[in-house]
């Protein structure tokens, strides 16, 4: 049998994502004014493409059982970290700063709307179990 | 990845924008003092923002975690004087004049101040807006199942 919750395990992850970009684009917009600081992003290609590949979880890759994993607690936050990039526009005012303001408040919009979309398709996924288990009452 | 994280971070901004804007509004107050306790007209002062850093425990939850980054906003490093001379101004009259009759007036440009002003308002705006939709993401997930 399938993996019952295995696409509400999928959601989880899309939110977990945009949870964390969504910290990432708060700090670059406070961030805007610091001299020398680079704007961050996640990187959601290779976020989907790691999970295609069956590496759901994005650990290290260990050779040794000796070896430390990433994911040694259930904290989700070690996965998406590995994504982090610098963000590629790379336009620098004088003082080295590379926020543009105007494309993170963008992002920040669109991160969100995404989110909504997310937990909405969440939502729903869990209403329907909830009408199997209710035997569609 | 704290529930709040996010919200901490735009606040420090809010924090940090508002010191900026009580020294612009320090500087425009006293863009005319020519006399402060040390004798010296008054320098107009700057802040200098830097990165927050995280906490001792932070850091240390971040390495066991193989690198679970927070962010911790942003901060006030220090706020310095300007070294730019002073303006110097023709008038015998004033009681600080020195012996050929000119005063030494604050560096401060009004002009300069207003902009920064402005800039520092947006900026905090900016970071409200960050906020609200923070508020609204983590509302969306007390709905999740509803």
């Amino acid at each position: 049998m399938i993996n019952m919750f295995e696409k509400i395990d999928f959601y989880k992850k899309a939110l977990d994502y945009a949870w964390k970009r969504n910290e990432l684009i708060s700090n670059n917009i406070a961030n805007a004014d610091t001299p020398g600081y680079k704007a961050k992003d996640l990187n959601f290609k290779v976020f989907l493409q790691a999970y295609l590949n069956g590496q759901e979880d994005l650990d290290l890759i260990t050779t040794d059982k000796r070896h430390i994993k990433a994911d040694q607690s259930s904290d989700s936050g070690a996965e998406v970290s590995t994504l982090e990039v610098l963000d590629s526009s790379f336009q620098m005012r004088l003082d080295g700063n590379t926020v543009d303001i105007e494309q993170e408040m963008g992002k920040l919009l669109q991160n969100s709307l995404y989110f909504d979309g997310v937990s909405l398709q969440l939502s729903r996924e869990i209403n329907k179990w909830k009408t199997v288990i209710k035997e569609g009452r | 990845m704290g529930m709040f994280d996010a919200i901490n971070i735009s606040a420090s901004a809010l924090h940090a924008q508002r010191v900026r804007m009580d020294v612009i509004a320090q500087n425009i107050a006293n863009a005319n003092t020519t006399r402060t306790e040390n004798g010296t007209p008054y320098r107009r002062k700057i802040v200098v923002f830097e990165e927050r850093k995280q906490s001792f425990g932070d850091i240390l939850n971040e390495k066991l975690n193989a690198g679970s980054n927070t962010y911790g906003g942003v901060r006030v490093k220090a706020i310095i004087e300007d070294p730019s001379p002073f303006k110097k101004v023709y008038d015998p009259a004033h009681p600080d004049s020195d012996q050929n009759g000119y005063v030494n007036y604050p560096n401060v440009d009004i002009v300069t101040e207003m902009v920064n002003m402005i800039e520092a308002s947006r900026a905090y705006e900016a970071n409200i807006t960050a906020i609200n939709i923070t508020k609204s993401m983590i509302t969306r997930t007390f709905e999740i199942g509803k």
